[in-house]
């Protein structure tokens, strides 16, 4: 298949290599850019046809093993052949029909995906509105060099483009992502600008700003609260049971242990599957600075990179597992507006909030500088509950807290694992103050700060109740007139 | 120091003293249409008896008692809730405060939201029957966060839609995009 996105006219105006991009332009006097359409990858068929084929093989292997031990017939082979073929023909020609009839078209102003045979669909998205541009790689589509181009623009569903080329799912990404950011470009420009790394997703002019390290993951998993609440989930209640065997001299208390032993494999086995998902989505996780914005690339056999336009970053959330604290690692999440299907949780290798799995606190503030390169963390003063509020939380007392400077405000809260939340005052959506009877009683109170929501609210809790109202109208004013400009400076 | 849940500006907006009556309705119509039947249900399925039905009623020994315990508890909410109706009402209020606007309610659990009008993505309008029945509308703020919650019911009808058009005037020249 010939690339259409090349097949623009030469009197195109070619843009300088030395520089990253051209400056925005008025729409009036841009140069029109050409409509161009395309269609998915002649390949995507085979891709879209190939979990129902592992489907029906795995069923079909599950019969057979099945009737060959308990002594039954088992189907003959060709049924088993004609069915697994029926089966991939119909998901080919279901495949073909959706391929044939699915197109995208860019133009100048919007992104149209069309598709449907029976009922027809048109989704327009415009430049403007574009909020990340995430390229997936299957393992099935990565074996055939094809990749997913996932398209947010604040919705609640994400566009899915099913299946590029990898290299043309490359180019379109960095197209829109420069559009986006309301450069006037022509795909050629942003072509000139795209590789087509196996591994990474790189390109010449990207600054790479932390990548994490298996061994990294490793601990990370290894001393992790899910790890913990496995063995705990198991060994609590075998222990209770034996003991209580045992204090009633139950014939059944010696044996317990054996059969704890055996039901240990399964054990071992899913933590086996933990660490190996958890890696295996994390790993050569690689935070880069791109032109058009920050750039998450992870994965071993699937591969996902992600986008996310340093402007649309609405708030960012540090957070310490308890065993994490003698190891001074963090892990860092990002909220964006319109990841809608976006998770908190690192062991997929979906579209995720992860901003960094694990670092070092260099790592962490290399991290925030690429993104806020104002944010001034250490200067900002802590304001604690007063010695009352202890009452409601003895272990993390001394760690809740808020802090405010001019750009954002800083909460932190939690006990067993550390938040502290940083949202902008720029980016803040409202502010809520509340109290309960008991709270009353004491003279505090609670203030969450609403930001557009992926991560849990961030708030401060049990403040001064006093405070709390002085903190929740000057959030208020601070919302209207703060501008990030200084944050991202 | 004023408390945190006095007047920001000059004084509070109340509702209108219809809104309990909504809440009181509200109450009654919950009750009858769901609670009862259920009730009713229920006693009809552990009523001892002999028959197919009979070994129902025997794993549950104590059915007759939990059904009356059941009622009784449901009975002393529906008081309860009726009772406080008014005071609920009462407890909501709203205020315009500069550039935001400002919401609180509760009575065990107070909360005050403050909305800055730059924002505000939706006003809306909404009454359902009951509310029209007695002349009355919600109005609720739609911000870009899930979580602001911040809506104003009980507001009389005309009152209602003199907010919203406020609102949406002032958000028109406050608002910032995301």
């Amino acid at each position: 298949m010939t690339a259409p996105y090349g097949e623009q006219p030469p009197s195109y105006p070619a843009p300088e290599p030395s520089e990253p991009y051209p400056p925005p332009q008025p729409a009036a006097i841009a140069p029109a850019v050409r409509k161009v359409e395309e269609r998915a990858h002649p390949l995507t068929p085979l891709v879209r046809g190939w979990f129902a084929v592992v489907a029906v093989v795995w069923a079909m292997l599950q019969e057979r093993l099945q009737g060959r031990t308990d002594g039954t017939d088992h189907l003959p082979w060709w049924v088993f052949v004609a069915l697994i073929g029926g089966v991939a023909a119909l998901g080919l020609v279901a495949g073909f029909i959706s391929w044939r009839f699915t197109r995208f078209i860019a133009d100048e102003t919007e992104l149209r995906v069309e598709s449907g045979w029976i009922s027809r669909r048109s989704r327009r998205i415009s430049y403007t509105r574009l909020q990340s541009v995430d390229v997936m790689q299957p393992l099935a589509a990565r074996l055939l060099g094809l990749a997913e181009v996932r398209i947010d623009a604040g919705a609640h569903d994400s566009t899915k483009l099913r299946y590029l080329s990898r290299r043309r799912a490359y180019e379109l990404r960095d197209f829109l992502m420069l559009r986006a950011h309301g450069a006037q470009v022509s795909v050629d420009v942003a072509r000139a600008q795209t590789s087509d790394p196996l591994f990474a997703d790189l390109g010449g002019s990207d600054r790479v700003i932390v990548t994490v390290p298996p061994h990294e993951l490793l601990l990370g998993a290894f001393v992790s609260h899910d790890l913990l609440s496995l063995i705990i989930g198991f060994a609590v209640p075998v222990a209770a049971v034996w003991g209580v065997a045992t204090y009633f001299g139950h014939e059944a208390a010696a044996a317990i242990p054996v059969v704890a032993l055996a039901g240990g494999v399964p054990l071992l086995f899913s933590i086996g599957q933990y660490f190996t998902r958890r890696v295996m989505a994390q790993f050569n996780f690689t935070l880069a600075e791109t032109q058009a914005g920050l750039r998450i690339t992870r994965g071993l056999t699937n591969l996902t990179s992600q986008t996310v336009p340093v402007r649309r970053i609405q708030s960012i959330r540090l957070s310490q597992p308890l065993f994490w604290r003698p190891m001074k690692r963090y892990r860092v999440d990002l909220e964006v507006l319109g990841l809608g299907e976006a998770t908190s949780n690192e062991s997929t290798s979906k579209v995720s909030t992860l901003l960094l799995p694990i670092g070092t606190k260099k790592q962490v503030e290399a991290a925030l500088a690429a993104v806020w390169p104002g944010l001034r963390l250490d200067a900002i003063q802590y304001v604690r509950s007063p010695r009352r509020a202890k009452v409601f939380d003895p272990l993390s007392y001394s760690w809740n807290s808020f802090g405010v400077d001019d750009n954002v405000v800083v909460t932190r809260r939690g006990w067993l694992t550390r938040h502290q939340s940083i949202v902008p005052h720029a980016r803040l959506q409202s502010v809520a103050a509340y109290q309960g009877p008991l709270e009353r009683l004491l003279g505090l109170a609670n203030v969450t700060f609403h930001t557009t929501g992926l991560l849990h609210t961030h708030a401060v809790i049990h403040m001064n109740a006093d405070l709390a109202r002085t903190l929740v109208y000057d959030e208020a004013d601070r919302a209207m007139t703060s501008r990030d400009g200084e944050l991202l400076r | 120091m004023p408390s945190i849940f006095s007047p920001p500006a000059d004084r509070w907006i109340k509702l209108s003293p219809r809104y309990a009556v909504v809440r009181v309705l509200g109450a009654v119509i919950a009750n009858t249409l769901f609670w009862v039947p259920v009730s009713l249900l229920w006693a009809w399925v552990f009523e001892p008896r002999d028959g197919a039905m009979s070994g129902v009623t025997s794993t549950l020994p104590f059915a007759a008692q939990l059904q009356w315990l059941a009622a009784y508890v449901g009975i002393v909410w529906f008081v309860w809730r009726v009772y406080r109706a008014g005071r609920y009402a009462r407890s909501w209020a709203y205020a315009e405060r500069g550039q935001d606007l400002c919401i609180t309610r509760g009575l065990w659990y107070k909360n005050l939201t403050v909305v800055p009008y730059g924002r505000l993505q939706i006003a809306k309008v909404d009454a359902g029957p009951l509310d029209r029945l007695l002349g009355l509308a919600t109005v609720t703020l739609v911000t870009a966060s899930a979580h602001s919650n911040a809506s104003i019911p009980g507001l009389p009808a005309a009152e209602a839609e003199r907010l919203r058009d406020r609102l949406i005037e002032v958000g028109d020249t406050l608002g910032s995009g995301l």
